[in-house]
């Protein structure tokens, strides 16, 4: 187990992370700065994947661990080859997702070889600053993938899956100020035994972005 | 920590064969880092292999390219090392077979331009499971400084009863708190009690007098009548808990959140942190701030939930298409239960014996829904009613129109004992009004098993509504937590308190609070007894001895 770290140095008392953590796991003291209950905290990252200033993270799971790792995939560009892959990268819920994905590969089940997936602890922890670390360095599309929400929703945090969706409409906008189509970010949503769906829903992604072309900040 | 890495790589379960192992192994020496890889790094030799490095060598920081993590994850754990598990066997290899990506051939190599895509998709998860033990560090456990076992049982009534004897017999000490003068809650009220062991088939005597004694006996739970819970502040492990009597206002009753409408100024704009605090405060004036801990509360390492239910209330003019508020012989199961308990069933209009009786299950009106708040226990709770009417009287007769007749595991037995009484009726039906007539009430119902329109002289009509949760009139917890006192109401649960959780049973949406019975949904007192063991095994997993000292709510792979 672990529990979230706060650098309350930097801490704008925007409130998010307590409001939206699904255990209540934060009380704000009189001028809103997060008091964490870690015994009340099951570690989900929604706190982390709230929080404007990127200043919540675990030791073991943090803004930055994830990002490198977004950083460490090679980006080829026509640098690189005449022709060079797309990259594409997959966030991918580690409850339902993540072993979906094993599932379908236990059953030789193939999709793209293109796509890279980081497993993230609910889609609620995904920081909107992984995506654009992705698309600015020329990766050409990001999905996530994680639990149904609604009314039989399945998130194992309640609401991460549904708080992702709403991050990721607005980034939208962040992503036309960088002159990026919206569709390159999308998100999906998978039960544990869907695994069949996934090279489709999978493949179909990648063709679309392949459709949308290469990211033209590849290479720089 | 000072990290000694190493980076390992398996060549079996067809990795070995679809990838280029030289060219992955010079993917961490361009780094610097030592490599070495093994044809079955799970088995006993691949295993020794790590722990001779680890042992010998130091390396306490290790990528592990193999399977998925979700596998072998005991395999490859190792005490005090960072571990991570690059997953080249189910996300790589398996699912991108050679046949379909082939690997470039010796002509192809030659041209700069080729590449091969599953060898590049191996080369960026060893580099991204490199980044990730680089940016990382061990966790370390949570210790509480005064870490609780003893367990609070909010509910005195079949299920809290339940739980507090199954925590009492595991060793832990209880506390029962009761808002009424008395143990027992509604089945105090009950004329008999649905089967609960072998053979299922009759109705028996109360058990609740038993739970009763069996708790006075416990020397490990303790008992608190009128009294409630005034608020549960701190977090699990040690929660500090005030109790107080039910009327009572005491400055440690919980705060509750602003509505939104009080934390904006007249123009709309959001309160200044200081200034919406302030008006917190006033809102919730004579009351202590949540994160004011009060002195002479009691510490509780976890809470049990068992606050029950209450009876539907049906509103004024709902369900008059049923006769209900027109007629005082149209009444719900709750009512009828109270006049069965009293004494042989006469007609609450009259006082004339109630030989006919005809319990409805479903409101009807061109849906086929149970009455809101109903489950197996209302299907149960009409059979158990209608035996009373036979029990009562030798010529008796009751009717039961259901749309769903549900009666799971050995219930069924029962089921079947109550189809064999010839003074019972089951059939699947909707009753379309209640009209008086025949010297007391008419029921007319449609689309029976018969077919047809049928018509039933009644002296009585009992309705099976349902049974309310205490959590959807109160948050009863009353928890000093920021978000509010009760569960955060995510629209979904009728104000029942269970969360939902798919995997995680008899947890709630607050930590170390556990929920059973009535609260959860529907149940009967036989559902209720299980889920009370349930519900009083989760601190316990918690708690075991391997995690003694720190508190981990639950043991997971990462």
């Amino acid at each position: 187990m672990s529990f979230p770290d706060f650098f309350f140095q930097r801490c704008t008392q925007c409130k998010r992370c307590t409001a939206e953590c699904p255990f209540g796991a934060l009380d704000d003291d009189a001028k809103g700065t997060p008091k964490p209950n870690p015994t009340r905290c099951r570690r989900c990252g929604t706190c982390m994947g709230a929080c404007p200033e990127r200043i919540i993270g675990f030791a073991d799971y943090n803004i930055d661990s994830v990002g490198s790792m977004v950083k460490a995939v090679r980006v080829p560009s026509e640098d690189d080859y005449a022709e060079p892959p797309f990259r594409i990268l997959g966030l991918v819920c580690e409850n339902d997702a993540y072993p979906a994905l094993d599932i379908a590969g236990l059953n030789r089940l193939s999709y793209s070889a293109d796509v890279r997936f980081v497993p993230v602890r609910c889609l609620g922890s995904v920081n909107v600053i992984w995506i654009k670390d992705a698309l600015s360095q020329g990766m050409d599309g990001v999905f996530l993938l994680g639990c149904k929400h609604g009314d039989d929703y399945q998130c194992h945090f309640v609401k991460g899956s549904e708080l992702a969706e709403v991050r990721m409409k607005k980034i939208g906008d962040a992503l036309a100020s960088l002159a990026l189509e919206e569709e390159r970010v999308r998100q999906f949503e998978v039960a544990i035994d869907d695994y069949h769906k996934l090279p489709e829903m999978i493949n179909s992604f990648v063709k679309s972005v392949e459709e949308l072309g290469p990211n033209p900040f590849k290479g720089f | 920590m000072d990290k000694k890495y190493g980076v390992y790589i398996c060549e079996g379960c067809g990795i070995g064969e679809s990838l280029d192992i030289e060219a992955l192994k010079g993917i961490p020496e361009e780094e610097g880092l030592p490599v070495k890889t093994h044809a079955c790094l799970c088995g006993p030799q691949g295993v020794e292999l790590l722990k001779k490095d680890i042992g010998e060598k130091g390396i306490n920081t290790l990528v592990i390219a193999a399977c998925s993590r979700r596998v072998n994850f005991d395999v490859f754990r190792f005490d005090g090392c960072i571990v991570d598990r690059v997953n080249l066997r189910e996300q790589v290899v398996w699912s991108h077979p050679r046949s379909e990506f082939p690997a470039l051939t010796a002509e192809q190599k030659e041209d700069d331009d080729n590449f091969d895509r599953v060898q590049m998709l191996a080369e960026d998860y060893i580099k991204m499971g490199m980044a990730r033990v680089e940016k990382i560090t061990l966790p370390e456990p949570h210790k509480l400084e005064n870490l609780s076992r003893k367990i609070l049982v909010i509910g005195g009534g079949i299920t809290g009863m339940s739980a507090a004897l199954d925590a009492a017999k595991a060793g832990y000490e209880a506390t029962i708190v009761e808002k009424t003068a008395q143990l027992g809650g509604h089945a105090n009220h009950w004329r008999k009690q649905l089967p609960i062991a072998n053979p299922y088939d009759r109705l028996i005597s109360p058990i609740v007098g038993d739970l009763v004694k069996a708790v006075a006996a416990s020397p490990k739970i303790t008992v608190k009548t009128n009294t409630v819970v005034a608020r549960i502040a701190g977090e699990p492990g040690e929660f500090t808990v005030s109790l107080k009597k039910p009327t009572e206002k005491i400055e440690f009753d919980v705060p509750f959140p602003l509505p939104d409408d009080m934390k904006v100024d007249a123009s709309g704009k959001e309160l200044e942190a200081e200034k919406l605090h302030e008006v917190y405060m006033e809102y919730n004036k004579g009351k202590k701030d949540i994160l004011t801990l009060d002195p002479d509360g009691e510490l509780y390492g976890a809470v049990i939930l068992a606050a029950g239910w209450r009876p539907y209330a049906p509103t004024d003019g709902e369900f008059a298409h049923l006769g209900l508020g027109q007629f005082a012989d149209v009444v719900t199961n709750h009512q009828f239960e109270e006049l069965a308990a009293k004494g042989k069933i006469t007609r609450p209009s009259d006082g004339k014996e109630a030989k006919s009786v005809v319990f409805i299950q479903s409101p009807g009106q061109g849906n086929d829904k149970d009455f809101d708040f109903a489950g197996s226990v209302t299907s149960l709770v009409a059979l158990k009613q209608a035996k009373y009417v036979r029990e009562d009287f030798s010529d008796g007769k009751a009717f039961v129109f259901y749309q769903h007749m549900r009666t799971p595991g050995l219930s069924e037995n029962f089921y079947k004992s109550i189809q064999q009484d010839p003074g019972i009726f089951l059939t699947k039906g909707e009753v379309v009004a209640v009209t008086q007539g025949g010297g007391g009430l008419m029921v007319e119902a449609d689309n029976t098993l018969l077919g047809e329109k049928i018509k039933v002289n009644a002296d009585m009509v009992v309705l099976g509504t349902g049974m309310v949760p205490a959590t959807a009139d109160d948050p009863v917890i009353n928890l000093a937590y920021r978000q509010g006192p009760g569960f955060r109401d995510i629209g979904l649960f009728n104000g029942y308190a269970d969360s939902n959780f798919i995997c995680f049973p008899y947890e709630t949406q607050r930590t170390g609070i556990y929920a059973a019975g009535g609260v959860r949904r529907s149940m009967t007192a036989e559902e209720s007894i299980e889920d009370a063991s349930g519900a009083a095994s989760r601190p316990f997993s918690a708690w075991s001895p391997s995690t003694a000292g720190s508190l981990s709510i639950r043991v997971r792979a990462t």
